[in-house]
């Protein structure tokens, strides 16, 4: 009896202790990752490190799918340099090789777009999910891949989705990469689904930003002539993408104002949006100006930056297709890159194109609405979540004429609000625009593969041998009256509703100006000479970096590489060049204590420029931070339960010019005194000083690069894989625009000439996803410091 | 002796299993080991604990050295804030202390049979 109780109590622990350690075990807000399945040497995460030699190495892809074997020289970087023999043989490639390196990123990254998060997570992601859902995600990449499937182009994602697929086929759990295991779930197939997803999620962080409701409220609460003064669509000294000598001789068509009266004031919180500082500089200038006398082209997107990366590197070729360049993990192709003539790069069009319409219900159930007179029905979509550890939980999505109504108010028939999106019903075909890029030759290729690309726009730069350079601001753009894109609207008629879209021959272009120079840097695209109103989806465009980089092109002569390097790393600060004098200005008779008069002193010997070991950007950027919340004070604490859009700091430091009197510097918490600018700038130059010198205190040296500090978050936001506290130069309105989450992504410049081009790369991370791999971050450092490889067009044997 | 050669079996068997079966096959590889040792409670209970800390612990030193220190460190840091190395004892004490239940059970199932 005792021998039965001494074998079972032991049976009993053994199982115990077995069963626990091959299960996650929740603890509190976060979830122990099942320890047995994860930490043994066979299959855990031991089986995922992986240190590179750092040398060149080929090896050959076999599969019944090829019609050909592959060869994939992987060079000291591990960038691969991939030779097929046709383009499907070359893309089923890209797919296999992106699955070897990036496989968790590419699931991650889908499962988000589509809200599908909360399978793998639980429940702490079912809002994320729900939202995701609500915005027609998954709406938006069918129509995508309907629209593929009509173009022979369908094969490249096939092929692509093949290569995936065949790296799936063959892994063995302990292949996983360590994100699955942590997370103790398995990797599924690949479809041409997620790579249109992929593109959404890419277009709901371009092209998903809009201040509608904030404006709406702003318009009510202001009024329409404050709003004009303090919200300008348009500021002195544009300096647009495209040169005025460009002239518009077209018929435009027509988009009357509809004359709707203002809805009131919207009761929605906003969900939370993709950063307004996400934007990119590119440019290229011609012959005329270059050492060489060929063009020279420079590219370099401002994104979230994440480990493991958002681009990848490689090299496709074929006998029809040499291209070198970057592409996004699960999308087919090079998006930015450049081949033995052409060369081409991409930064985000401002326009806006979100708007929200309210929706008038006409039953509770909310399944018909008022249009055009009559009753409509909705298109009800059920949503099913799958929940990791609860059984699955069901919502009904609403499309409307509009599209999917995204804010709810239980209970109110009239207060929903529909989101009308580009994206949803997007006409471009990225297959073929990123394909005929690919294998460009001549500008007119370019002009060609570009109409094809529609969302998210962009303002795609091009330069090739011949010594072409040209930049058209490329994408389906609506046409509407200013007054529809600016604030929410009526949703009961199609007097509301968009008039069409900018036909594509008609969107701005231009192809060698005078000035030898085309570029963008995220600014408004052509003077108000161009006949469709233009409407920015952050509230103007203050163009900091956009003039800066005018300013510098056109006086620099006989460029090298060299200089665009310097120009893609420059950290001048145009927007503290514009405030500080005045600022400093209305300090002059101004009694200060010790430390007061050391930060006044450092600010006066400032040049503007963001540089790793100067005081200026600190004192300047808190200084400045203080002025702008004290002037707009009373639109802070106007009506905290609506949500406000607030000036631009470009007009903020208009009106310190040239109004300094303006009644909004004065401070609403001092009724019986009325401030100036002055006073406001004094005070805040007070507290400014007082919080340095304690930072001071701290034991910190008053140097930018340890007051400002970036970090490169794992996508997973798992800390471990992450690397935080990195020192760098540059600020967000600087050409180096570096925040603390985002930056210069890729930066990549191709320099012409008489035999293969010379091409300069780098992106802050390494080829490899795996955080146990030696290339996981290897490039972090030198990006950090504004070094760069060179990019090696290799040669087919 | 019996001792010595039941831990070499152990590992050897385990090693082998681990190739084909799940992770944790090595307390089956244990429980059978065990019940064939026949030795008495914590004997049997420290057999299969040396036999897969030593398992486990190797492996785990055998793969940090051949490129898995980058995993080993972040993952330490990720788990706790402990080294790679600390990470590689702690496996093997877990292997340890799930080979030396597996072999446990097995010696008291032979008592009953």
């Amino acid at each position: 009896m005792k021998a039965i109780l001494k074998f079972g109590l032991s049976a009993l622990i053994c199982l115990f202790f077995t069963i626990l350690l091959n299960n996650p075990i929740p603890a509190g807000k976060t979830t122990i990752p099942p320890l047995g399945k994860l930490l043994n040497p066979f299959t855990g995460f031991w089986e995922n490190g992986q240190t590179e030699t750092g040398e060149q190495e080929t090896v050959y892809l076999e599969n019944s799918d090829l019609t050909e074997k592959v060869k994939i020289i992987f060079d000291q970087r591990r960038v691969p340099h991939i030779f097929a023999e046709n383009i499907e043989d070359a893309l089923f490639a890209q797919g296999y090789l992106l699955a070897q390196h990036r496989l968790w990123q590419m699931d991650i990254s889908t499962r988000s777009s589509s809200g599908r998060l909360s399978e793998i997570m639980g429940t702490k992601t079912l809002k994320r999910d729900q939202l995701q859902r609500r915005r027609g995600m998954v709406y938006a990449a069918e129509n995508a891949v309907k629209l593929w499937k009509t173009a022979p182009e369908f094969s490249f994602v096939e092929a692509y989705t093949n290569g995936v697929n065949a790296y799936i086929e063959q892994l063995q759990p302990s292949d996983y990469p360590i994100e699955f295991k942590l997370l103790d779930y398995e990797p599924e197939p690949w479809t041409p689904l997620k790579t249109a997803l992929f593109n959404k999620a890419m277009a709901e962080m371009l092209s998903r930003g809009n201040e509608d409701i904030e404006m709406t409220n702003v318009r009510k609460l202001l009024g329409d002539s404050i709003t004009a003064d303090l919200y300008p669509q348009l500021f002195p000294n544009e300096s647009p993408i495209i040169p005025n000598e460009v002239a518009f001789d077209f018929k435009p068509i027509e988009a009357p104002d509809s004359n709707t009266p203002p809805i009131g004031l919207i009761e929605h919180k906003v969900y939370s949006k993709p950063p307004p500082q996400l934007g990119s500089n590119n440019w290229a200038v011609s012959g005329s100006k270059t050492a060489s006398g060929f063009p020279i082209l420079c590219n370099d997107p401002h994104l979230g930056l994440t480990l493991p990366s958002i681009w990848y590197e490689l090299q496709l070729n074929t006998p029809d297709l040499n291209v070198y360049g970057v592409c996004l993990p699960g999308v087919p192709g090079v998006v930015i890159g450049f081949n033995e003539h052409s060369a081409w790069g991409v930064t985000n069009v401002g326009h806006d194109v979100v708007d929200w319409y309210k929706v008038n219900w006409t039953d509770t159930k909310k399944e018909k609405y008022l249009f055009d007179g009559q009753e409509r029905s909705a298109e009800l979509k059920i949503e099913t979540y799958n929940i990791k550890g609860q059984p699955p939980i069901y919502d009904t999505v609403r499309y409307t004429h509009w599209g999917p109504v995204v804010h709810q108010t239980p209970g109110k028939l009239d207060e929903d609000l529909a989101m009308r999106w580009v994206a949803h019903n997007s006409i471009g075909n990225e297959l073929k625009t990123f394909h005929g890029l690919n294998t460009s030759k001549t500008y007119s290729d370019y002009r060609k593969a570009i109409t094809n690309f529609a969302s998210p726009a962009q303002n795609i730069v091009y330069a090739n041998k011949s010594g072409d350079i040209g930049i058209t601001v490329q994408g389906q753009l609506p046409i509407r009256p200013v007054e529809h894109g600016l604030t929410v609207q009526p949703g009961e008629s199609t007097a509301t509703d968009w008039k069409g879209f900018i036909p594509m021959d008609q969107l701005p272009h231009v192809k060698n100006p005078t000035r030898g120079f085309v570029g963008s840097a995220n600014q408004r695209s052509t003077s108000t000479d161009y006949p469709y109103p233009y409407l920015s989806m952050h509230g103007g465009f203050e163009a900091y970096r956009g003039r800066t980089l005018t300013r510098k092109l056109d006086t620099m002569e006989q460029i090298t590489v060299t200089d665009m390097q310097a120009l893609q790393t420059d950290v001048y600060g145009l927007k503290a060049a514009e405030a500080l004098p005045a600022l400093l200005q209305l300090l002059e008779d101004t009694e200060m204590n010790e430390s007061e008069k050391k930060y006044f002193n450092l600010l006066k010997k400032w040049d503007y420029e963001y540089r790793r070991n100067t005081p200026g950007p600190i004192l300047f950027n808190t200084w400045f931070t203080n002025f702008y919340k004290k002037t707009w004070d009373e639109i802070y604490t106007m009506d905290k339960s609506h949500e406000m859009s607030f000036p631009s700091s470009r007009r903020t430091i208009a009106l310190l010019n040239e109004v300094p009197a303006h009644d909004f510097f004065d401070l609403q918490e001092t009724a019986d005194q009325k401030e100036t600018a002055k006073e406001i700038a004094i005070l805040a130059f007070t507290e400014m000083a007082k919080k340095i010198t304690d930072w001071e205190a701290k034991g910190n040296t008053l140097e930018w690069s340890n007051y400002k500090k970036l970090s490169i978050n794992h996508v997973g936001f798992i800390p471990a894989f992450s690397r935080t506290d990195l020192s760098v130069e540059g600020d967000s309105k600087t050409l180096n625009a570096i925040g603390k989450t985002w930056g210069p992504s890729w930066r990549m410049i191709v320099a012409f000439g008489p035999g293969k081009p010379k091409a300069y790369g780098i992106y802050p991370g390494g080829q490899s996803g795996n955080p146990g791999s030696s290339n996981y971050d290897n490039m972090l450092e030198d990006w950090a410091a504004g070094k760069y490889y060179e990019l090696e067009l290799m040669d087919r044997e | 002796m019996k001792f010595i050669l039941g831990m070499i079996g152990m590992i050897a068997v385990g090693l082998l299993a681990a190739q084909f079966l799940p992770w944790w096959s090595v307390v089956l590889v244990c429980f059978i080991a065990g019940a064939m040792l026949n030795m008495n409670g914590w004997k049997s209970f420290l057999c299969g604990l040396l036999a897969i800390f030593l398992l486990w612990g190797l492996s785990a030193g055998w793969d940090f050295h051949h490129g898995s220190y980058i995993i080993a460190n972040r993952m330490g840091s990720l788990l706790g804030g402990v080294s790679g190395v600390a990470l590689m004892f702690i496996t093997g004490l877990i292997g340890g202390l799930l080979g030396g239940l597996g072999s446990m059970t097995g010696g008291y199932f032979r008592k009953i049979i």
